[in-house]
């Protein structure tokens, strides 16, 4: 008896991944047959289980931009992107399906170096980016402690200056990434044309028009409504109903 | 001026401003009427204006109002888009026709926008019977016609008359028909003849212009002619009548042959002359149903004979940049109730409609004329797009078919807007991205490695973090530690003497065991008293040749307890005593003195 639990037990991540992959399959083929919209459904169906991976979000988001909906597949896009930065597919799809926004940020405003870092940056994982600074930062004391104890007191102390160097620029960018993708809540409009108001509620003043696929930074809820930071630095205040939280 | 204050005068200031946003950003919701007194016959037009976001509305139907007839004449609608602002304000207009006579109630309506609810005002309009006094209207009789008149004392029943007439006594719904009113009369009018229109109701009225005059024979008789002609639209099937027309008038019955008569003339009432009312018959019209056999899916109602043309102001623009088509419909018919043609839903493109011109033309006593609808197109996408043909279609009563009339199929290429494309292009630079693509690339086909939707990555976690990057720096500062340790126990003789005590006189000790173990005695208590001496020697860092018991206690004072000394003294002692006396010593005595040494050396060690 307590073996056959034992095996249950340890087959039972293997049924969960088979009964996922079957509904994952079988949106693919929807998706085949031009039934975008039942394929999102289908996929949605295994996100709304509670299972996640890169491939999962991207097909949905697939299948979300071919049923119309520029909203939600630029929100399973930018899952997919969190999980897997430097998936090409990924960056590529949502390039393409993001100039089909009707909102955008004004180029003027946006430093070229600044989005060139950005850009650079987004291509890897923070584990990624831990690991890079986490080994600079040990070869760095290693390197200290040799050099203390007379191991290597040959070398000058350049070797100290790169590896600090290494260790905090990696660290920035891994915390970079953190806020951008996992401290802060992201939201994208999932309705074609929302009002952003200038407090929680329909009696507030008009700030301007969002639409649909245009992503802002959750800084606050209240009642029904979210505080969103936008990109064109305006916060206002948008209905709960019409935001699909990244 | 604080810290403090400064933020709780700026929380002040922008609550203030944020009310008054609020408050000037409201919905607001207004009727109008452009007469508020009509004669019986006459039209109004009632006006819903809705300021404010009014992008959600449903088409607005007012339904069967008491008292009046309604038609609905469109909508227009103005906005403004600003930095990413719209504000709009879209108008509802319906032409009112009264029923009936006296002071008639429009109700209020209820409108629900944004689930809040809206009410108009009531409001009421004065129909007055056709009485109005329109004697300017009819052209005065000339000197001449007087003249001619002034010479017939004697009234006969011919000499004047008031006819009305139709062109058509049946036509089809909304077709026009023709009214003329024409007074006939041969005698001298002594003031301007005061004219009633008939009753029209069921009809929608169109003023042919003013009165005209004539000299016209009906039945081999002469007569000066006035007429006046009104087009008139039947708005609903079945045998409606016009009622009849009076005409109040003057005449010189040759009463007036008063020297001083001109005085009085223009004056009825005062002096000479005849008054009389003169009185046309009732005149029926048929009106015929429009056919339902062959009638188009988008007839709105029009009934005449009409073109249409669509045109754009600009083939190329920009993605966000609005394109107005401007419809244009022309021909004969009640241009007024020609609706806007039903635009299709273009998905790739948001739709307003910019508002409406009419300009009515009446050529020969037909009513025609131009309406034209502006609709705006914003595209949303890049690409080349054809703008779908627009279909209008009415009713023909000459051919009595319907017809349908189209517009030419329009070319529009939409660019990506330029801010935009500048941005991606930026992209394209960076990232390599293929934005030349016509699609989105093909699906993944292995599911991948599935984790839990909320999960963050370990980096993530704070104190995995600070234990991870702590772990190289402690482990530099164990090493640290560690040399420095080395280094002063090579440079420092009295710290390593100390630290390698305890160490030294351990290993005596064990030595002496095993002479103890050996039965040796001289050798045994040789060991312990050199453990005992080496110890304290190493202790305090002092020479172990000669250090004798009175050495160590003078060097002990204030340094070591006394009992501790003592006990140290007196271990020494026991040895001295069994090196040098006689008779040899128990081995109970020794391994005692054994045991003493090395809880002794334990004690000392507690007092560093």
């Amino acid at each position: 008896m307590r073996r056959l639990l034992v095996l249950l037990l340890l087959a039972l991540p293997s049924l969960v991944y088979a009964g996922a992959n079957e509904d994952f399959q079988a949106g693919v083929r929807l998706y085949d047959q031009g039934d975008f919209a039942g394929s999102a459904d289908k996929l949605q169906s295994v996100i709304d289980q509670g299972y996640a991976s890169a491939p999962l979000y991207y097909n949905t988001a697939c299948a979300y931009y071919k049923a119309g909906h520029l909203g939600k597949a630029i929100a399973n896009f930018r899952r997919a992107e969190k999980m897997t930065p430097d998936d090409e597919d990924i960056r590529t799809n949502l390039a393409f399906v993001k100039q089909f926004c009707v909102d955008k940020v004004d180029a003027s405003q946006t430093d070229p170096f600044l989005t060139q870092v950005k850009n650079l940056l987004a291509t890897l994982h923070p584990n990624q980016y831990f690991l890079i600074s986490f080994i600079a930062c040990a070869l760095l004391f290693v390197f200290l402690a040799l050099k203390r104890t007379g191991v290597i007191a040959r070398f000058g102390n350049s070797p100290v200056f790169v590896l600090a160097a290494i260790t905090i620029i990696s660290a920035t960018a891994m915390m970079w990434v953190l806020r951008a993708n996992y401290l802060v809540d992201e939201g994208v409009i999932v309705v074609e044309q929302t009002e952003i108001l200038s407090g929680p509620g329909s009696d507030f003043e008009l700030q301007f028009e969002g639409h649909e696929g245009l992503p802002f930074e959750v800084l606050d809820q209240k009642q029904d409504y979210y505080l969103g930071l936008f990109a064109n630095k305006l916060k206002g205040w948008v209905k709960i109903s019409a935001v699909e939280k990244i | 001026m604080t810290m403090r204050k400064s933020v709780v005068l700026a929380v002040v200031m922008s609550f203030v401003l944020g009310l008054c946003s609020a408050l000037l950003a409201e919905t607001t919701v207004n009727a109008k009427v452009d007469r508020t007194e009509i004669s019986e016959g006459e039209s109004v037009q009632f006006t819903i204006e809705i300021k404010g976001d009014a992008s959600s509305l449903p088409a607005l139907n007012l339904g069967q109002l008491p008292d009046w007839q309604v038609y609905s004449s469109g909508t227009s609608s103005n906005f403004s888009w600003i930095n990413g602002r719209t504000e709009q304000s879209k108008q509802y207009n319906f032409i009112l026709s009264p029923t009936r006579t006296g002071r008639l109630n429009i109700p209020a309506f209820r409108l629900t926008i944004d689930g809040k609810s809206y009410d108009t005002p009531q409001l009421s309009v004065m129909v007055n019977p056709v009485a109005m006094p329109q004697s300017r209207n009819v052209p005065p009789t000339s000197g001449r016609q007087r003249a001619q008149t002034s010479q017939q004392q004697q009234l006969s029943r011919d000499d004047l008359l008031l006819r009305c007439t139709v062109n058509r006594d049946t036509v089809y719904v909304n077709q026009q028909v023709t009214l003329s009113m024409k007074f006939y009369y041969r005698v001298r009018l002594l003031a301007n003849p005061e004219p009633r229109i008939p009753q029209r109701t069921g009809f929608w009225a169109e003023d042919l212009g003013q009165w005209r005059s004539d000299q016209e024979t009906l039945n081999g008789r002469d007569y000066n002619m006035a007429e006046l002609r009104t087009a008139l639209f039947p708005t609903a099937p079945g045998t409606q009548t016009i009622g009849s027309a009076e005409m109040n008038v003057v005449v010189d019955d040759g009463s007036s042959n008063d020297p001083f008569s001109f005085f009085n003339q223009g004056f009825p009432g005062y002096g000479g002359g005849r008054r009389l009312t003169l009185k046309s018959d009732p005149v029926k019209i048929t009106t015929l149903p429009l056919p339902e056999a062959g009638k188009p899916g988008d007839f709105g109602g029009a009934v005449g004979q009409y073109q249409m043309t669509a045109l754009v102001d600009k083939n190329k623009i920009e993605v966000n940049e609005p394109l107005t088509l401007h419809i244009k419909i022309s021909g004969t018919g009640n241009i007024k109730s020609v609706g806007i043609p039903k635009v299709p839903d273009l998905p790739d493109f948001r739709t307003y409609q910019a508002g409406d011109d009419e300009k009515v033309e009446k050529v020969n006593y037909q009513v025609g004329g131009t309406k034209t609808f502006d609709q705006v197109f914003i595209p949303k996408r890049a690409g080349s797009y054809l703008l779908p043909s627009l279909r209008f279609s009415f009713f023909d009563p000459q051919a009595r078919m319907y017809k349908t009339v189209t517009s030419e199929q329009i070319q529009v290429d939409v660019a990506p807007s330029k801010d935009r494309y500048a941005s991606q292009v930026q992209n394209v630079q960076t990232n390599r991205i293929d934005l030349t693509a016509k699609d989105i690339r093909y699906l993944k086909t292995s599911l991948g490695e599935l984790r839990s939707r909320r999960s963050a990555p370990i980096s993530a976690s704070p104190w995995f973090l600070i234990v991870m990057y702590m772990l190289p720096v402690l482990g530099y500062v164990a090493v640290l530690t560690r040399q420095r340790h080395k280094e002063r126990l090579l440079s420092d003789v009295g710290f390593r003497r100390l630290r390698q005590a305890r160490k030294l006189a351990d290993s005596r000790l064990a030595k002496a065991k095993s002479l103890l173990d050996a039965a040796d005695a001289d050798s045994f208590y040789s060991e312990i008293n050199r453990s005992l001496i080496d110890y304290f020697a190493d202790r305090y860092n002092l020479p172990g040749f000669g250090l004798t018991a009175d050495k160590i206690r003078e060097y002990a004072v204030g340094k070591q307890s006394d009992v501790l000394v003592g006990q140290l003294l007196d271990l020494l002692q026991q040895c001295d005593f069994g090196r040098f006396a006689p008779g040899g010593s128990e081995k109970t005595q020794m391994t005692h003195l054994w045991e003493s040494a090395k809880r002794l050396i334990v004690e000392l060690e507690k007092t560093r």
